[in-house]
């Protein structure tokens, strides 16, 4: 479990410093998202409740960072749109997503709910709240 | 619904059916509190104050127990559940529910997790006959939380275009990585933060309409 900490860590420091505006958080979410539900990926390993307790918590703790790091330059970057969005707490989100909508999507067998948890995790920035909202940007069927 | 017995039950005299019932709540507290994978048979012989002979009358194996453990954790989360969400139609109300959430959750400094969460964790890939037990229960609860924020579209509190299901589901993730959070730091407040954000988009949501 070591191993996939470290793998997901090292690829998530690389990947999140590019992130400085909303296409590059929608291309890393989606990534996100795509490597968490391979079941063969470090992501889809370090995204089970298993492993040492304490290694687990260092490592939420450095992902939340690095998360919060590339979100505050997200906010930075429109500062009157996003005056309201606090970097640290919405990163605390979109591990809960991820970790969350990991136990419905492994439940459900489909990727769908961790999708859609991730997206509203991240929803203050992708979709302004003026926007036909709690389905997605991209129009795909609604769920009923 | 929980009235109904479930169908093992039927055919068990009055006592065996308290057998059977003190060996599921014994292995549900286990579970809930070491892991489905940690717990052995034994040890729910030992905590159920039962015979291995009577467990094994009741259950072929593990998987069967566990699968019956799911079925009463499900009753109790369900109820619970119902109880709390069953009557909210207000932004108020939701913020009421959520805070009994973390309120209980403190108390154990965020200890041990969702029961059915911590299920979920343990079976999804073992066995497929619990995989969807879980499913319909989660999907029964999400449906508790989309008839809440139907009701908000209803009574002009949330826009005719949300959808509710989306919502619904993107909350139960929440919730549910929040106890995951909350258990990894010894510390109920990252599952504040997440539900609360997520209570914070669907407020948002309600300036609009």
């Amino acid at each position: 479990m070591k191993a996939s900490f470290a793998e997901v860590l090292a690829r998530e420091t690389a990947t999140l410093s590019s992130v400085a505006d909303v296409a590059g958080l929608k291309r890393w979410r989606g990534e996100l998202v795509d490597l968490a539900t391979n079941p063969e990926t470090a992501y889809a390993r370090v995204l089970r409740p298993t492993g040492d307790p304490q290694e687990r918590a260092v490592f939420l703790d450095s992902w939340r960072d690095l998360i919060a790091a590339a979100l505050g330059r997200v906010v930075a970057g429109n500062p009157t749109e996003h005056a309201s969005t606090d970097a640290r707490q919405m990163a605390v989100s979109v591990l809960a997503a991820l970790y969350g909508g990991t136990i419905l999507s492994r439940v459900a067998r489909e990727p769908a709910p961790l999708r859609t948890s991730v997206e509203l995790a991240l929803a203050p920035l992708l979709l302004p709240s003026d926007t036909p909202a709690g389905q997605g940007e991209k129009t795909g069927p609604s769920v009923p | 619904m929980s009235s109904v017995p479930a169908s093992p039950a039927k055919r068990l005299t009055a006592r065996g059916a308290k057998t059977r019932a003190k060996i599921v709540a014994a292995a549900a507290d286990l579970m809930y509190v070491r892991g489905v994978g940690a717990t052995t048979l034994d040890e729910v012989v030992a905590a159920s104050g039962v015979s291995k002979s009577q467990l094994y009358h009741h259950f072929a194996g593990k998987d069967m127990l566990v699968r019956a453990v799911i079925e009463l954790t499900g009753e109790r989360v369900m109820q619970r559940e119902r109880d709390s969400l069953g009557h909210v139609s207000t932004m108020a109300g939701l913020k009421r529910w959520r805070d009994a959430l973390l309120q209980n959750n403190a108390l154990r400094h965020g200890a041990y997790g969702c029961a059915l969460g911590s299920l979920a964790s343990d079976v999804a890939d073992q066995d497929d006959v619990a995989r969807q037990s879980l499913a319909g229960l989660f999907g029964q609860w999400e449906a508790l939380i989309a008839e809440v924020l139907q009701r908000f579209k209803d009574n002009g509190t949330l826009p005719a275009d949300v959808s509710a299901q989306r919502l619904a589901t993107g909350l139960m993730g929440a919730l549910q990585g929040g106890y995951l959070l909350a258990q990894t730091a010894h510390d109920v407040a990252p599952m504040g933060t997440s539900i609360t954000m997520a209570l914070d988009r669907i407020e948002s949501l309600s300036e609009r309409s």
